[in-house]
């Protein structure tokens, strides 16, 4: 990616588009109903994540002002994020984050369940696994936030679009690698495949402009008919509830898509992002051995269709674990160790050792990989105009690490980089430290501290073959940047229009902006496997983040 | 020297052995199944609901955690990730074993469980003769569906649903061969003729029933609509819509036949059972002739049924998919996690040597329970599966290839599959062995005995200094003191010791790359009553094969794949006697999973709520 092919994109799509880009189809009743009353209606606003696992060299990934303005020349100037340079006007990096159940030495500030498994399953939920000793199977007790989003901003009401490239590495054996959750305690395995993206948008190109007196509506509307017949057949049997839920969620489903979308979601819109003969490319030779290397673009702009389409307005891009770059090199060979055990420092999943020779730069090359990456999806996303600003615009686009440092697994410190201002309800250009300088939350006054600590992963098998020490790596001491990824969440969801009732806790319906979030916002009271009463300790958003706190 | 060390202590619940009431082929009656939240289980409560408080039920973890620790290397060393056997049991007291206590009834699953993705391929080639999309790259037909799940369809699942029938149905008409799968006559001639006899037929087949007359008629409405399709596109839409029935989708139990307090399977509901839990894919003509005749209410019948799909080369890939939940070979696990060594130290080691390895222990497997292999000939087998990259590292002379070949092996070197390659090198650091990761694996995946989670506070430790002459040495001094001492000295450490004779590579080894002579010899702790002093590898298998608590584990992982769903007290009765079976000296693997199928939760049901 470059400046040159955006600038030339965007100059591209907007021509494509034309007037009927200005003029977004309105999809979700909340707009319908605004049309109606003569109001404006605003453009959709979108929650779209990218997570990556196994943290970073934090070092070379955080700029040294933790709490100001970054121009372009700022990211110019950083190890990592230098490819974000072009947006740096667009974007926010948020400090001073700690994101819930950190596993530690000693059991200190969480669960002791597994590394991966509770970061993992907590991230999004910010609630406990269970069971406490299930270092491969354990779930989260409650649903992750891009479900949560979902169900309230999504035009039809549905899921999120969970994408996980690369393939579906977790499964009801392993979670390891899970951060969606659907219900309590159940993984959602969204999807992976290129081409049934593809083929879910395709569907919905000219829906209601064509002419219904056809064979193929016909038929189409006709096999409706017979699922539903089906359908309707099976739920007269006495079921549990359970099963009887998955049969009208199903039949919901038949409605939902026979739904209109937006007017610009037409074929020659989408061949003007990305053509089916990519997709079929791309989806050629999936799963977890795939090149995704061959496989992000076109994720990225199945992405940005599912956006022009307004399909979706909560969609989750993940990158794969124990994921081999072998499409990086290091000293002329392929990269041979995957991503986990290149974490560790050691090439193994094993904890202390020596280091992999070259490991440092191994990892440097895959974090710059993925900044790379998340400047990619920035670039599609803010070349389409929507209304008077870009669909980055409209959107909270923003790229969320599993942990801090890889080989520390520490949480707190987290590095996180948002994209788009959510239709102006986020400040941008700027780093902001949501801690004060007193180690307390910005909300509570004192100084934002604009010399945050940037972690220590260089202090770890820098020299190539000493040994690796985990507690070296982190961001010291742990009670630095340890404000709780909650509230960020809070803030994103008011953002996008969620709603809480009048706990402060989303649900479908409610009237009140969203206050609270997860089952504990502290993660030592995750300790002893989330028994402990549920308790947000400090509720509400960063009004810090706000432009209108 | 440096050792940096991971070490773990393990929970402590409680656990206990205990008799069983209901047997295979009994007549309990039960009372009503436990709330099992398994993968294919209706547990999962609550719907939408705000995110606040702990919310959800969560039921049952069964097997996958225990516990797993690093060990002291003498280079590259060690420590697990938290640590983790692969597998194991989860609840018991340290040192006790994973025995759940026999309960009457049938435990809950759902009605409707969704196909798998593999089965939806399997199915789609069984019945139509297609296992390629050409309008996706020739991937796979489940390459447009979403990757398994138990819970609710989304939209783009359903979507994903349509576009694959969309795509079949059009490669089905685009053939005459594949139509001819479908449709036996001429849609362009007597047409509702035509049609009516296609439903029926094929509908019997993809159903997995015969469909009502409703039925028929409500896939009829294709044939008069307006505008109206040719025959051919109004039979490409019918094939169409099967595809995206939930009744072929799903793989549904209604029978409303009350047995006591549980439901009766019908005939064809226990034909798709069968086919589906030994072939994966829909029944075959003599299954489906069966279940019209309603000839598979006796368990005498089934019986038969189930033996005659377990010598059918279609039970392969059951065989290799319960080998690998059996040994819980799975993404993040050491087997695919450790699959790399030091080639300069071990020369016989490439890193082509992996791939081969492993594809050994999947055929071994599958000899064994597709062949009349017994449970004692998992540990003593000396049946090898060899190719050139790993014939160095089992020593063996001959001329091979990349394709394996069968051979006999060193009955006294190579007995059973914890003897071998794909075993020993995974279950090893990269230039080191794992006498922790070894012994973890054999204490808790093969004989079920809980040690339980690492604490983390006793992760970080180093082994004092010394000259250490063997990697045992080296682990002894690590753990020699508490805590780490009578949990490693005792359930973990002792099996990894005999082990030793194995280097980090999988080859047999006297003397330890630090120079001493290999120390083989352990007091091994096999359950409660029974720890031995074992001198061999060829020992302590010999002991593992007739172990009750190992052959309780193995009939436990059996009915946890067969059934979909953790382990719990009413499939604990099931276990029990087939436990009890696998000690009889003429019974087979093949025997034990015919013989599941004569539980009453094999032929029955219960509701959840």
């Amino acid at each position: 990616m470059n400046s040159k092919t955006f600038i030339n994109r965007r100059k591209f799509l907007r021509g494509l588009g034309g007037a009927a880009v200005a003029a977004p189809f309105l999809a979700s009743v909340a707009e319908q109903e605004a049309k109606a009353q003569g109001m404006t209606p605003s453009d959709p606003k979108r929650l779209i994540v990218f997570f990556t696992h196994y943290g970073c060299l934090t070092d070379r990934w955080f700029p040294k002002l933790s709490h100001g303005n970054l121009a372009t020349s700022d990211y110019m100037a950083m190890d990592t994020l230098k490819p974000m340079a072009p947006y740096a006007a667009k974007l926010l990096m948020v400090r001073g984050i700690r994101s819930m159940n950190e596993w530690s030495f000693g059991g200190t500030m969480g669960q002791t369940t597994d590394p991966h498994t509770q970061p993992c399953g907590s991230y999004f939920t910010c609630q406990p696994v269970t069971p406490d000793n299930g270092k491969f199977t354990a779930t989260p007790t409650g649903r992750s936030l891009d479900h949560v989003v979902a169900e309230q901003i999504n035009p039809s009401g549905g899921g999120p679009l969970f994408v996980q490239i690369g393939g579906n590495f977790s499964s009801t054996s392993n979670t390891q690698a899970a951060i969606s959750f659907d219900q309590p305690n159940n993984l959602f395995p969204g999807v992976s495949s290129p081409m049934q993206i593809y083929s879910s948008l395709t569907n919905l190109f000219g829906k209601g402009s064509t002419s219904s007196d056809t064979w193929a509506n016909a038929s189409g509307s006709s096999i409706v008919d017979i699922i539903s017949d089906d359908l309707g057949t099976l739920q007269k049997v006495n079921m549990s509830g359970s099963d009887q839920k998955k049969l009208s969620d199903w039949k919901d489903l038949l409605h939902q898509t026979s739904g209109t979308m937006s007017a610009m979601c037409t074929q020659s819109v989408a061949d003007g992002i990305v053509t089916s003969s990519a997709v079929k490319t791309a989806s050629t030779g999936g799963g977890l051995s795939a090149d995704i290397s061959k496989i992000v673009d076109v994720m990225y702009d199945l992405a940005l269709l599912t956006c022009i389409c307004d399909s979706n307005r909560a969609i989750f891009l993940k990158m794969p674990p124990n994921y081999v770059f072998s499409f990086l090199s290091y000293n002329g060979s392929p990269f041979t160790i995957e991503s986990h055990s290149l974490s560790h420092r050691i090439g193994n999943a094993n904890m202390g050792g020596m280091c992999v020779s070259g490991v440092m730069d191994m990892l440097h090359m895959i974090d710059q990989w993925y900044a790379q990456q998340f400047a990619n999806l920035v670039g599609k996303l803010d070349g389409f105009m929507e209304g008077t600003g870009t669909v980055l615009d409209n959107s909270a686009t923003v790229w969320f690490q599993e942990m801090s440092d890889g080989d520390s697994h520490n949480l707190n410190n987290l590095p996180i980089l948002q994209a788009g201002s959510c239709g102006g309800y986020f400040k941008t250009g700027q780093a902001i430290d949501v801690e004060n300088t007193s180690g307390k939350g910005s909300d509570t006054g004192g100084t934002p501290n604009t010399a945050l600590s940037v972690g220590n992963s260089d202090g770890d098998c820098v020299n190539g073959s000493t040994l690796s020490n985990l507690d070296s790596a982190g961001t010291t001491p742990s009670t630095v940047a340890t404000q709780p990824i909650n509230k960020y969440f809070c803030n994103l969801m008011n953002a996008v229009g969620v709603k809480a009732d009048s706990t402060g806790f989303p649900v479908k319906g409610g009237t009140q902006a969203v206050t609270h979030y997860g089952k504990y916002d502290d993660s030592t009271l995750f300790k002893g496997g989330g028994t402990a009463a549920a308790q947000i300790k400090d509720p509400g958003e960063y009004k810090i983040l706000k432009v209108n706190p | 020297m440096h050792y940096v060390m991971r070490l773990g202590l393990v929970g402590f619940l409680g656990a206990s052995l205990a008799a069983c009431n209901g047997k295979i082929g009994g007549a309990s009656s039960g009372s009503g199944g436990s709330n099992n939240s398994g993968s294919g289980g209706s547990g999962n409560n609550g719907s939408g609901g705000s995110n606040n408080g702990s919310g959800g039920s969560n039921n049952g973890s069964g097997g996958g955690s225990g516990n797993n620790n690093g060990s002291g290397g003498s280079n590259n060393g060690s420590g697990g990730d938290g640590s983790n056997t692969d597998g194991g049991v989860s609840s018991g007291q340290v040192g006790t074993t994973n025995v759940i206590t026999c309960a009457n009834g049938i435990a809950n699953t759902s009605q409707i469980p969704r196909m798998t993705d593999a089965q939806y391929d399997n199915v789609i080639n069984d019945l139509l003769g297609v296992s390629a999309l050409s309008a996706n790259s020739n991937q796979p037909p489940s390459a447009m569906l979403s990757p398994d799940s138990s819970g609710s369809l989304d939209d783009i699942g359903w979507t994903g649903y349509q576009n694959a029938a969309s795509m079949i149905a059009a490669q089905v008409f685009a053939s005459t061969t594949t139509k001819a799968n479908f449709m036996s006559c001429d849609p362009t001639t007597n047409t509702t003729t035509c049609l009516t006899n296609t439903i029926q037929t094929f509908g019997r087949k993809a159903f997995r029933r015969a469909l009502t007359t409703t039925e028929v008629t409500s896939f009829m409405r294709l044939n008069s609509l307006t505008p109206a399709g040719t025959g051919p596109q109004v039979a490409q839409a019918i094939l169409q819509a099967f595809l995206e029935s939930p009744s072929f989708i799903t793989l549904p139990e209604l029978s409303q036949t009350k047995s006591g307090s549980n439901y009766q399977l019908n005939s064809n509901e226990i034909a798709t059972r069968l086919s589906f839990l030994f072939w994966n894919s829909v029944p075959d003509a003599t299954l489906n002739t069966a279940a019209d005749n309603n000839q598979l209410t006796t368990k005498a019948q089934i019986l038969a049924q189930a033996q005659r799909l377990l010598q059918s080369t279609k039970a392969q890939s059951m065989s290799q998919s319960f080998a690998q939940y059996y040994l819980a070979i799975m993404n993040g696990s050491h087997w695919t996690n450790n699959t790399t060594h030091d080639s300069t130290k071990y020369p016989a080691w490439a890193t082509t040597s992996y791939s081969p390895a492993m594809a050994e222990i999947n055929s071994f497997f599958q000899n064994i329970t597709l062949n009349g292999g017994k449970f004692s000939d998992i540990f003593l087998s000396n049946v090898g599966y060899v190719t050139k990259d790993t014939a160095p590292l089992y020593g063996v002379s001959g001329t091979f290839t990349s394709t394996p070949s069968q051979v006999t092996l060193d009955a006294t070197q190579r007995p059973g599959f914890l003897t071998r390659v794909g075993f020993l090198s995974t279950f090893s650091h990269y230039d080191v062995t794992s006498p922790i990761f070894r012994g973890a694996f054999i204490s808790g995946r093969v004989l079920g005995i809980n040690p339980g989670t690492p604490n983390p506070a006793f992760l970080n430790m180093t082994p004092p200094a010394g000259n250490y002459t063997t990697e045992r040495q080296a682990i002894e001094a690590l753990v020699m003191n508490q805590p780490c001492s009578s949990c490693h000295g005792t359930y973990i450490n002792p099996a990894g010791f005999v082990l030793e004779h194995y280097n980090s590579v999988g080859s047999w080894q006297d003397t330890d790359p630090l120079g001493g002579s290999i120390d083989g010899t352990a007091d091994v702790y096999f359950n409660a009553n029974d720890t031995k002093t074992i001198s061999s590898p060829k020992d302590m298998m010999t002991e593992l094969s007739t172990l009750q608590n190992a052959q309780y584990t193995y009939a436990q992982n059996w009915v946890a794949f067969a059934t979909t769903r953790n382990a719990n007290a009413n499939d604990a009765c099931t276990v029990d006697t087939l436990t009890s079976n696998l000690a009889k000296s003429s019974y087979t693997i093949a025997n034990m999973m015919a013989d599941y199928t004569q539980a009453d939760s094999f032929s029955q049901r219960t509701q959840g709520n």
